[in-house]
This record gives C-alpha cells, structure tokens and sequence, in this order.
C-alpha cells in the first residue's frame, strides 16, 4: 500500500524531467543540424565591383589567357561566388588567392610558378633581352670601327685622280 | 665593272677581338635555343610517357569530402573505377545517376567507385552529389594532381582499373547506358 502511494509522486516528477530531456534534446538536434549545414554568409553587402576587384588578379583556369573577371564559363562563376563567399566571411585578398591556389594550382594565377624547371620561363627572357642587347651592341661598334674603310681611303689616294677619272669614263661608255 | 674591281687593292682581311665576340655571341645565339630546344623535346618525351596513362595506373591519393583519405594502391585485389567529373560539367550529369546506381548494385562485389572533382567549388559539389544522392567516395582533386597525372583530356572520363592495378579502358565522355557499363565493369572484375 506505502508503495502503491508513492507511485504516482514519482510519475509526476518524471513528466517535467522527460519533457526537459526531450526539450534539450531537440534543441541539439536543431542546433546541429544548423552548425552541419553551415550556411553559407551574406553575401548581398559584397559588390560586384569588389569580387571582380579580386577577380582581376586570377585566370579561368579552364581557358586560356582569360582573366577571372571577364570570363563567363559556369566554373569560373563559381569561382567568383566563392570570392564573394570568402569576402563576406572576412577573408583577405591574400587569403582567397591562397585558396584558390590551392584548389586549382599555380595556373590560377597565369603565370608560371618560381620554382623548379618552372625557372627557365622567367630567366630565359631576361638573358635573351640582355644578350641581345649585347649582341646588338658588339654589331653596333664593330660597324663604328670599320666605317673609315682604310681600305677604300688608300685606294682612293693611291690611284692619281685622273687615272680614275678616266677608267670611270670608259667603263661608263660601254654601258652608253 | 670588273675592271674597276680589280683595280682596288685587296683589304687586308684580319680578325679583328670584335669580330671575333660576334662570333661567338652567333653561336651562342645558335647553341642556346638548340638546346633548349632538345632539352624541352627531351622533357616533353618523358613527360608523354607518364601523361597518358598506360599499364600500370599512376598513383592516386585524395581526400574525399568526408575527410576519408583514399590511396589506390590499398585498393589491390578489387577492380576501381575512377571517374573524373565537375558540377559544372553538363555531360557529366548524364551519367551521375547510372555510376550511382551501378556503385550501388556493384558495392562489396569487389569492384568500388571513386570520384574525382576537377576544377570545382566544394559547395557546387557538394550540391551536385547532393542532387545524384551520390554515395561512393568523392573529393576534390586539388590543383589537378591527379588529373594531370593519368592525363585527362576533360570532364567527365572514367578510367577503369583491374585488380592487378593496371589500366584497362579510360572512356572519355559519359557512359549512358549499363550494357556499356557492364561491358567495362566486366573486365576488371576480380576472378
């Protein structure tokens, strides 16, 4: 009978406790839920102006020679949705096209990276303008040097000028 | 004329420490991008050899979207289909749902499916896999790694790899119908 009159005491403390338990757990579930789905930032406060901005300085790295900014292909608006994205959770410029470096490699960049084989493409050009250079600086003073053409001075002093006045003559006459 | 030629005296002919550096300025001139040349021609060649996969399957190690890391070589002993794919590729929509509902016919079978996202946005992805209720191991292959290695010409392709890990067929394009599929499947299945 003692037992029998404690029973329902005891239920009734149960029913607040089970509907807290059932609260909190609903409320993690939700919670979650929510922090699993991470939703993507505002971003309707970041113009266009500002992605394209940072657009500029990336390539489609799908095409070829077009810079972010101006090219229309699906994955490239991808790309500057994830700009807009990235700006909107704070992300500096430095930060995003360290990003998409590492999504996409050195060629989002289009230029080739300072490493490696890699070297050649930026050295090669410098060494070519600098040896042409020289190049065309030898030609030039060599050209300066001979100019004189002792050889056509002596020639000229050596034969009396009537002499060659003559010869010039004639060989003019065979062509009248 | 002539005449007039032989009567000029012969300029002596001395090489001169000027035409002597123009000289060998012409051939460095000649010899550098000769063997810049050879050298590219060279590195292109081996480059070739290890561009279009052939034999055995180059290695390939990725990180799914999950955060499972995957390594083709733990993978011996079972046929692997890896399959190349974008979110923003249209052709590579036409095959998602077959390659999902194969994976999930062929799953335990000793045959698995891997897909590798070229070139893409992990949210764009994300919501194309969503939409395909794709369920084999995917992830990003990041700054085309792994593309680049077995030599894709574009999205979508798909390489299919027996047991022994050698390349057996590379589709390039989507593979639309399941006798194709099947086809393929067939001579990578573990005996």
């Amino acid at each position: 009978m003692l037992q029998d009159d404690k029973e329902p005491s005891v239920k009734i403390h149960f029913i607040p406790l089970i509907r807290v338990l059932l609260f909190l757990i609903l409320l993690v579930a939700t919670t979650s839920a929510a922090l699993a789905q991470t939703p993507t930032p505002d971003t309707s406060a970041i113009s266009a102006d500002r992605v394209n901005e940072v657009a500029r300085g990336l390539w489609c790295p799908l095409c070829s020679g077009v810079r972010l900014d101006a090219c229309e292909l699906k994955a490239c608006v991808q790309m500057k949705e994830m700009i807009a994205i990235k700006l909107a959770e704070g992300a500096s410029e430095e930060a995003i096209r360290a990003y998409f470096l590492e999504q996409y490699g050195p060629q989002v960049f289009g230029e080739p990276p300072r490493e490696g084989f890699n070297w050649l493409a930026w050295i090669l050009p410098v060494v070519g303008l600098l040896g042409g250079g020289l190049f065309v600086w030898f030609v030039i003073r060599r050209m300066i040097r001979s100019e004189p053409i002792p050889a056509v001075a002596s020639a000229k002093s050596a034969a009396p000028p009537d002499d060659y006045s003559q010869k010039l003559e004639q060989e003019l006459s065979r062509y009248d | 004329m002539t005449e007039m030629t032989e009567t000029l005296p012969d300029v002596p002919v001395e090489a001169s420490p000027a035409s002597r550096a123009v000289l060998i300025w012409r051939a460095i001139f000649v010899l550098v991008p000769l063997i810049f040349i050879v050298f590219l021609a060279l590195r292109l060649g081996t480059a070739k050899s290890e561009h279009r996969a052939e034999g055995l399957a180059p290695a390939l190690e990725f990180t799914t979207f999950e955060g499972e890391t995957i390594n083709l070589d733990n993978l011996r002993g079972q046929g692997v289909v890896v399959n190349f794919w974008a979110s923003w590729c249209d052709p590579c929509r036409e095959e998602a749902a077959l390659l999902e509902k194969t994976w999930r016919r062929e799953q335990g079978k000793g045959i698995i499916f891997l897909g590798l996202d070229y070139l893409d946005q992990e949210p764009a992805a994300k919501a194309y896999l969503a939409e395909y209720d794709i369920t084999y191991p995917n992830g990003p292959d990041l700054r085309s790694q792994v593309a680049r290695r077995y030599g894709i010409q574009g999205v979508p392709e798909t390489f299919f790899i027996d047991p022994e890990g050698k390349i057996v067929d590379i589709v390039v394009g989507p593979i639309t119908s399941q006798a194709q599929m099947d086809g393929y499947l067939d001579k990578i299945r573990p005996k």
